[in-house]
């Protein structure tokens, strides 16, 4: 019960916190119009860069979203890789020629399809969507993984994005890009993922744990984005003061 | 209003019932949160057969167009084929036997498992082949210490060149047999700066997850409906 309560707590401080951002960046975005921030993390703004050379070589981008299921907890993962392409998805739609989205998931899958069909809804042509566009693959990440690496083999790509919840089950992906001569984006929560693809992409072609987070607040640009940054930023602090403090009241003998 | 205000509605409900459901021990919450999780595994097994007939639909059309006649689309035209036989094949044999029945076991046991322990041990050769492509991309020296830790690991787990060879238990014992105390040593910093750097990270991705899932439960953010 104690526990439960902690939680509760650090839910609530969570919310203050963010309430007070959200207000602080509401109020900066309206005085500093036409100001671009960064988060500092160059591959989601490369994803967009991607969809027009895609477009003109007439190759596509796979952009594989891993096996994060919405119901547990991967599925903020998945929710954050989605925002973190919501510009891919839109300028895709905007020139008619959509990413390949694969997913490991039934309910990721869904989402996807959504955001697809709602960028071109936005532009006033949901028939433009071809069923296809976004396609569930297989259920555990290891087959998922190996059955959509083999679209490196089978479909004319220019791009491979693996953003999302994988471990290292994303090196096979990784491996067909590379033997393929495919260009290799992406980034992954988890510690093993991160460690399967750091050594194929270079330091602005990939976001590694938190970095995946922030792919909202790079393309959507909405000051809730930026209020969440800033939140993570702050918390981020009260965790290390708390070990910090922590472990100086074991180095005194305090506490248990 | 129908397209987003009711769906962010119901999520931002729900979400906040299930949050407190999940912190106050209030026993009415707790099992209003085990009925709407309940309800949410309905709507995974319906998404599920969405996903299914997603799966059927991509290699019929893939089975039944018109492409150029080649040793790879046929390639690709069979293995389609293929699938779909398989899929329908394990999708009757569920639904007459139910997922305990012999043959959806014999299906799993015999098929699934094998397969992807095979997978997994080309995951070992992929992964190696992918730290081995490290100096091509990123040459420097954050990449040389990412190698030599990498096989400083894979040395003391696998323990090549100790008196038995591979195959010894892992841990940092073993090598440490054959040059005793460097390597153990070497080790002990190792393990502690690798554990306390997935820590950070898996902290960092604790807070964005968090406050991921604040901004949907408070309405900001609605991947549902396309907000």
């Amino acid at each position: 019960m104690a526990d439960q309560l902690v939680a509760l707590g650090l839910v609530l401080v969570c919310a203050v916190v963010f309430a007070v951002n959200g207000i602080r960046h509401r109020r900066k975005a309206e005085d500093t119009t036409g100001v671009e921030d960064t988060t500092g993390v160059p591959v989601f703004k490369a994803f967009s860069d991607e969809v027009g050379r895609v477009a003109e070589e007439g190759r596509t981008i796979h952009v594989s979203l891993g096996s994060g299921d919405i119901l547990d907890e991967q599925g903020m993962v998945s929710v954050a890789a989605l925002h973190g392409l919501s510009a891919l998805t839109e300028l895709s739609a905007a020139y008619d020629s959509p990413p390949l989205i694969t997913t490991g998931n039934p309910t990721l899958y869904l989402l996807a399809e959504n955001q697809i069909r709602d960028a071109y809804a936005r532009l006033g042509s949901p028939d433009n969507y071809r069923f296809g566009t976004v396609r569930y693959v297989a259920p555990t990440p290891i087959i998922y993984a190996a059955a959509a690496a083999t679209l490196a083999y089978d479909e004319s790509l220019g791009v491979n994005i693996n953003l999302g919840s994988f471990d290292q089950e994303v090196s096979l992906l990784t491996h067909a890009a590379v033997t393929n001569k495919v260009t290799l984006l992406g980034g992954a929560a988890s510690p093993t993922g991160a460690a399967a693809l750091y050594p194929v992409l270079g330091p602005s072609q990939v976001a590694i744990g938190e970095e995946l987070f922030s792919g909202g607040a790079e393309v959507i640009r909405r000051s809730a984005f930026w209020a969440g940054l800033a939140t993570q930023d702050i918390l981020r602090w009260l965790v290390v003061v708390g070990i910090v403090a922590a472990a100086v009241a074991s180095l005194l003998g305090l506490g248990g | 209003m129908f397209r987003w205000f009711l769906p962010t509605l119901f999520a931002v409900i729900v979400g906040l019932l299930v949050l407190l459901g999940s912190l106050l021990p209030i026993p009415t919450l707790a099992s209003l949160r085990a009925d709407l999780l309940s309800g949410a595994a309905v709507i995974a097994s319906f998404a599920m057969v969405l996903a299914f007939a997603n799966v059927l639909r991509v290699h019929f059309g893939r089975l039944v167009a018109k492409q150029a006649k080649s040793v790879h689309a046929t390639g690709q035209r069979f293995a389609s084929l293929i699938l779909l036989l398989s899929a329908i094949a394990s999708f009757v044999l569920v639904l007459l036997q139910g997922p305990e029945g012999i043959a959806s076991q014999t299906i799993v046991e015999g098929v699934l498992i094998p397969g992807q322990s095979a997978l997994l041990a080309l995951t070992a050769v992929t992964l190696v082949l992918t730290g081995a492509r490290i100096l091509r991309t990123r040459w420097r020296a954050s990449s040389v210490l990412f190698l030599v830790v990498a096989l400083l690991v894979l040395w003391t787990t696998v323990g090549i060149g100790t008196p038995s060879g591979i195959g010894m238990p892992s841990g940092i014992g073993t090598p440490a047999l054959v040059y005793p105390g460097i390597l153990e040593t070497v080790m002990r910093f190792v393990n502690a700066v690798a554990t306390g750097g997935m820590r950070g990270l898996l902290l960092g991705v604790a807070l964005g997850t968090v406050i991921t899932g604040l901004r949907i439960i408070v309405g900001i953010d609605r991947p549902h409906s396309g907000g």
